[in-house]
């Protein structure tokens, strides 16, 4: 099934959704078949998201309709009441002329031996228009307040997140009460399933709009095009970014050109300078390359692509991170390789574990003929959590990061991307000739 | 200066310089009375802003050619240690492989563009003819015996082989299906060259036909980083992982190999005595006897530095060494085995 949803689907509102999927539904009529003029489609969609990229994500939800969160925001609230008039109707002493609003009804004179409470969701699984019915007291053994219990509580949680317009994700919603849900699979399900029921009705059930992954990292590069389900095709080219998709929506990776070696970045302001540069295909390279930049720390769609890239990719294909020489870049290094703490029980699938720091490093300073002095001074943070990097375990730290950090608190100073290309170096785009040259290094000691 | 403060045991290991060094820190130096005195380099060549990727003597046992990826070739007197002249520049980026003519006269160059360059080794001037055709960069590069043809292999997988005076390709694109042509020697009876790839195989073809008469010879264990062929084309030496191999040419098959410490990047074979010369990743650098397989040296006679070529002088005289560190050294044999006559 063609499903999009993730345990780290953000719960947005249902608006961004509707506009993109006008967007891309409008191209797909045009187009005399599908995965053919795919430019039209990934450039649609590029261009949807870079536009929206130029502002903070907040905006992007922002500046949609509110009339679909509202509805959304009513939706669950009808259901809320719904629970709250049958649970008042199952009282003994009930009046009976009690009508019940809302998307589940059941009429309250048809009332069997037991008060019985139910309600009603719409199931992803089915084709057609099934209901998925919590019912309460279930013919078991067990508690069955349970379901309701959980239900209720994802109800809150996204009734909350839908009126403050605050993203939450369903591993957020999760650890919010670990003991209630047990497993990270009863909240992806409920929460699809009440997607379905209180998200704009598209004809297919399974299709669930309501919610996506906003994902944020971008790729660029030449020679890789993406297949999505449902036939979409994204290729990238080597002057912009083009934003991730979910690895749930990726069907498959199709890789053209001789890739000779892919980068990662952790600032975005490196990845479109180097776009802007062409990088990804420059002549002092021996081959093209993936550039890739999570914006900080990774996203699960950006780590799943690098960790695909990593897995599949054959060895003498390095695959390096440009990270600052400071404690935050190599933790979100860390995260590419290792995976991230919070979530050590999902790691196996997400550490891409041949990916390498390239630079920027502090005991390189020298060569690159750039004064100690012109580096930032650490902070109080910076020495904090340069600590505890420092105390994690060593097969998580390699011997050269702790070298570097442990480098950087001797010196007092860290060494950061920026400098490469500050007025302090003596070389004009200093910041592409010292990545090509490394680059060229990390190519020649993979083979 | 001595750090003030965080004065523990972990700054001072990360204060040493670490550019070569591998990941475990060094032990300390056992004073062993049974080691020979490590002999020193004769000279350093200092210059080269970059890798020094491949090197060759020039037939007056006196100068060197050194290319680098600093895009320049440079000529060293041995005697002196001196730079000759000024660094020869071109275009093409970064030289990956050279090749001297048989006559001395003249020296090829691969560049990371895909071209093939000339250059007077007298004039140091450039022969204006220079051949493109690769797609990728060059990797390797060799002259035929009688010097009428140069054959070049690149990242792209083929093999060029083209003639000397017209610089019309004859032979190919041979397609290899090495993935990459990492090394490319003729063999000293020029009717067959061998081709190391990074697939991890070599193959010798036919130089007149362009067909494949030994080979893939597989599971070498690493991309193949260097080849070399016996005087009498009998035997084929190959170095990939930490074993350099040594083949039956006619038949393909193993006939011994040498064991390293680690990676082997580049070996040598004297024109004066039966030694094989191996380098590689830091703590590889031996010398070993062809006849009776026994090592010459008792410990590495470079250290922790990672080396990629290495050559002998036409009388076997000398030895010369490059690495990462921009720099060759030059070191006397009979220095560092004194037994060889």
């Amino acid at each position: 099934m063609a499903s999009i949803l993730d345990s780290n689907t953000v719960l947005q509102h249902p608006a961004t959704e509707e506009t993109h999927d006008e967007h891309t539904s409008e191209l797909h009529n045009e187009q005399v078949s599908e995965g053919d003029s795919d430019c039209d489609v990934s450039d649609g969609l590029t261009h949807g998201y870079q536009n929206a990229e130029s502002g903070s994500e907040e905006s992007v939800e922002g500046n949609k309709e509110d009339p679909l969160r509202f509805e959304a925001i009513q939706k669950i609230e009808r259901l809320a009441l719904s629970f709250l008039e049958q649970l008042a109707g199952s009282l003994p002493n009930q009046r009976a002329d009690i009508t019940s609003i809302g998307i589940s009804q059941i009429p309250i004179n048809s009332r069997s031996k037991y008060p019985k409470i139910e309600l009603q969701l719409a199931d992803r699984h089915k084709t057609s228009e099934c209901i998925r019915v919590i019912r309460y007291p279930l013919k078991r053994k067990g508690a069955s307040i349970k379901p309701f219990a959980q239900i209720l509580r994802v109800m809150d949680f996204a009734h909350q997140a839908l009126v403050d317009n605050v993203p939450l994700t369903k591993r957020d919603m999760y650890y919010k009460d670990v003991p209630l849900f047990k497993a990270q699979g009863t909240v992806d399900r409920l929460v699809d399933d009440l997607a379905c029921d209180i998200g704009p009705r598209t004809g297919r059930p399974q299709n669930c709009n309501l919610f996506r992954a906003a994902s944020k990292g971008l790729i660029c590069g030449t020679g890789l095009t993406i297949h999505l389900l449902e036939g979409k095709v994204i290729s990238i080219n080597d002057l912009e970014g083009t934003l991730i998709p979910t690895g749930e929506a990726i069907e498959r990776f199709e890789l053209k050109e001789d890739i000779s070696w892919v980068l990662v970045v952790e600032k975005e302001a490196v990845f479109q300078t180097l776009c802007r540069f062409q990088f990804a295909s420059h002549q002092s390279l021996p081959g093209p390359g993936l550039i890739i930049t999570g914006k900080g720390y990774p996203d699960v769609a950006t780590r799943q692509l690098v960790k695909t890239l990593s897995d599949n990719l054959p060895a003498h294909i390095p695959i390096v991170a440009l990270v600052d020489g400071d404690a935050y870049g190599l933790d979100i290094l860390s995260v590419y390789k290792y995976g991230s703490h919070s979530l050590r029980h999902e790691n196996e699938k997400l550490a891409a574990k041949r990916i390498e720091w390239l630079g920027i490093w502090a005991s390189e300073i020298a060569d690159l003929e750039i004064d100690l002095d012109t580096l930032i001074p650490i902070t109080l943070h910076d020495e904090k959590k340069a600590l505890a990097v420092l105390s994690r375990a060593t097969d998580v730290v390699p011997t050269k990061w702790r070298k570097e950090l442990t480098r950087m608190l001797h010196i007092r100073r860290k060494a950061e991307i920026e400098i490469l290309s500050g007025s302090s170096s003596q070389k004009s785009n200093s910041l592409i000739h010292y990545l090509a040259h490394k680059v060229c290094h990390f190519i020649e000691m993979s083979a | 200066m001595s750090p003030e403060f965080l004065a523990t045991p972990i700054i001072e290991e990360a204060m040493t310089s670490d550019s070569e060094v591998p990941a475990t820190p060094a032990p300390e130096e056992a004073q062993d009375p049974t080691q020979i005195e490590k002999s020193a380099p004769k000279q350093e060549f200092v210059g080269h802003e970059d890798y020094v990727w491949a090197f060759v003597f020039l037939h007056d046992n006196i100068h060197i050619v050194s290319g680098s990826w600093d895009g320049t070739m440079r000529k060293w007197n041995c005697d002196t240690g001196l730079l000759v002249g000024q660094p020869w520049t071109g275009k093409g980026g970064c030289i990956h492989a050279l090749a001297l003519s048989p006559d001395g006269k003249t020296v090829a160059c691969g560049r990371m563009d895909g071209s093939v360059q000339r250059w007077n080794t007298d004039s140091g001037k450039m022969i204006e003819d220079v051949w493109t055709g690769h797609s990728r960069e060059v990797r390797s590069l060799s002259w035929s015996p009688n010097g009428d043809h140069i054959a070049s292999g690149s990242r792209d997988g083929t093999i060029l082989i083209r003639k000397l005076d017209s610089g019309q390709t004859e032979m190919g694109p041979i397609k290899t299906g090495q993935r990459w042509v990492n090394v490319l020697v003729y063999s000293p009876s020029g009717d067959k060259i061998a081709s190391g790839g990074l697939n991890e195989t070599i193959c010798i073809w036919d130089t007149k036909t362009g067909e494949l008469v030994i080979g893939p010879i597989e599971e070498l264990g690493a991309s193949v980083t260097s080849l070399l062929w016996s005087s009498e084309s009998k035997k084929v030496y190959a170095a990939s992982d930490k074993f350099v191999r040594v083949f039956n040419s006619n038949s393909g098959i193993e006939l011994h190999r040498f064991e390293h410490n680690d990676l082997v990047n580049s070996i040598a074979l004297s024109p004066k005595h039966n030694v094989l010369a191996c380098v590689g990743q830091p703590g590889v650098a031996q010398l070993w006897d062809t006849e009776s397989y026994e090592p010459l040296l008792r410990q590495p006679f470079i250290d922790r530095q990672t080396l990629r070529c290495i050559s002998f002088s036409r009388d076997g005289r000398y030895l010369a060494s490059s690495g990462l560190d921009k720099k060759l050294a030059l070191w006397v044999v009979k220095d560092m085995v004194p037994e060889l006559t």
